[in-house]
């Protein structure tokens, strides 16, 4: 009885209104989920049945091969003597597990597109990239890392076909890594229309002149 | 290879005056001048550098998406990336967590186990429903980007943005002070966890511009329902 009057009062809350059915919310300033508080459209979180197949994989890989070597290589990566770049390596570890990580199919989880990504949702990807955080160094393992995840979107959404040959390819096989050059020293960068690195465009080339800092991953991108 | 945004057209609309270039690292001109280092640590796996780009020389077609178009990509390239660092986030806090509840009930002290001390299981309690709600906010958050896209989706990123590194920050502190002294060390990923956490609430967009943010939203959604009252 009191299980049934429930329902009813959640079927009312969830079915839209005559005045603004589905679909057909008023546009102009309002952002979506404005749109979704006035007309009571549900939220569904709910994980595909591969997403969570994927998350068994992906935790049981990270129970079984990541957690065991972690102090290891915290210890080894906090050995190192990283303000001389020359002498920075990646730990053994790392390039074993993303080789192992690659060959059970556990790769590129992050990216929508199906023919160079996993095909997974945003939602999809949420759990597995929790799962991945569980570790400080663990998304690397399944090419999931920044920067490089971010270049890969930017290369698949906005590249020229050679573009995409030269470098989408590769950073999709982890055969070559990427940095993201954006923030300065000497401009505040949370503002980035201040950038100032300078690109001049001469004939057929660009010429480039600028200071950047907190690159990310820069270092084994020249190693 | 490093994607390189910088100002190509000083004269253009504000953002319209810069482009984004691939640059191979191993161009004449690229060098590395130091690693900066994060609370005095390497910030592994790889850190973070100084770069400086002296007259390097690339062919034009490495340009993406034409001149000019540099600002609309970088800005498109961090929604995804956002929401990535804030899933993660939620991980680490679930993990932190776990290994403050382990650590809680296996040590004593003062005859009781550290848990049973000084306020620490309604701490357990408060971090727990920190760490849901930053979860569900970012399964909103992808939800939304999943429907509408990344700019449509824009306050519920800017959103967790802002909540995700704070409630990482929070979990991982309580964390390392029931922990004592080791959870400062690299025996624990805790400290690891703790730079994550601060680093993240600058990198991809301070605190204070995901709030300047929300609050525009805020401003324009409650000037177009003040206006929808008072038209006919």
């Amino acid at each position: 009885m009191l299980l049934a009057s429930l329902r009813l009062v959640f079927a009312a809350c969830a079915a839209p209104t005559e005045s603004s059915p589905a679909g057909t919310a008023p546009r102009g300033a309002l952002t979506y989920d404005a749109r979704l508080r006035q007309q009571g459209w549900g939220m569904d979180f709910e994980p595909s049945g591969r997403a969570r197949e994927y998350l068994d994989r992906v935790t049981a890989f990270i129970d079984r091969e990541v957690l065991p070597i972690e102090q290891a290589v915290l210890a080894e990566y906090a050995a190192l003597d990283h303000h001389d770049w020359k002498r920075w390596h990646e730990s053994a570890h790392i390039a074993r597990l993303r080789d192992a990580a690659k060959s059970r199919g556990l790769w590129n989880l992050f990216l929508p597109d199906a023919e160079h990504g996993a095909g997974f949702t945003t939602l999809d990807y949420a759990p597995l990239a929790e799962a991945m955080g569980r570790v400080p160094f663990a998304a690397e393992l399944f090419n999931c890392n920044a920067p490089d995840t971010g270049n890969m979107e930017v290369l698949h959404h906005f590249g020229s076909p050679e573009q995409k040959a030269r470098w989408l390819a590769p950073l999709l096989d982890a055969s070559i890594r990427s940095s993201f050059c954006m923030t300065e020293p000497g401009v505040a960068s949370s503002d980035a229309t201040n950038i100032e690195a300078d690109i001049a465009f001469e004939g057929d080339d660009v010429v480039v002149n600028g200071r950047k800092w907190w690159i990310k991953s820069a270092i084994r991108v020249a190693r | 290879m490093t994607l390189f945004l910088g100002r190509s057209d000083a004269g253009a609309e504000r953002h319209r005056q810069h482009s984004l270039v691939l640059i191979p690292m191993d161009t004449p001109g690229v060098r590395i001048e130091r690693m900066l280092s994060v609370f005095g640590d390497v910030d592994a796996p790889y850190g973070h550098g100084e770069v400086v780009f002296d007259n390097v020389r690339v062919p034009a077609s490495n340009v993406v998406l034409g001149r000019g178009r540099g600002f609309e990509i970088a800005q498109g390239r961090l929604g995804p990336g956002r929401i990535h660092h804030c899933m993660r986030c939620v991980g680490a806090a679930e993990r932190a967590l776990d290994l403050m509840l382990e650590r809680g009930l296996a040590r004593t002290a003062f005859g009781k186990p550290l848990l049973d001390l000084g306020g620490n299981r309604e701490r357990i309690a408060d971090l727990r429903v920190a760490i849901d709600q930053a979860r569900l906010l970012t399964l909103h958050a992808a939800w939304q980007i999943d429907r509408v896209g990344a700019r449509g989706a824009q306050r519920a990123i800017a959103a967790i943005k802002l909540v995700a590194p704070s409630v990482l920050q929070q979990v991982v502190d309580e964390a390392i002070q029931l922990f004592g002294a080791a959870g400062l060390s690299h025996d624990l990923p805790l400290a690891a966890f703790a730079a994550q956490a601060r680093a993240l609430r600058i990198a991809d967009g301070p605190d204070a511009v995901h709030r300047k943010t929300l609050a525009k939203l805020e401003i324009a959604e409650h000037q177009a329902r003040a206006a929808r009252r008072t038209s006919p």
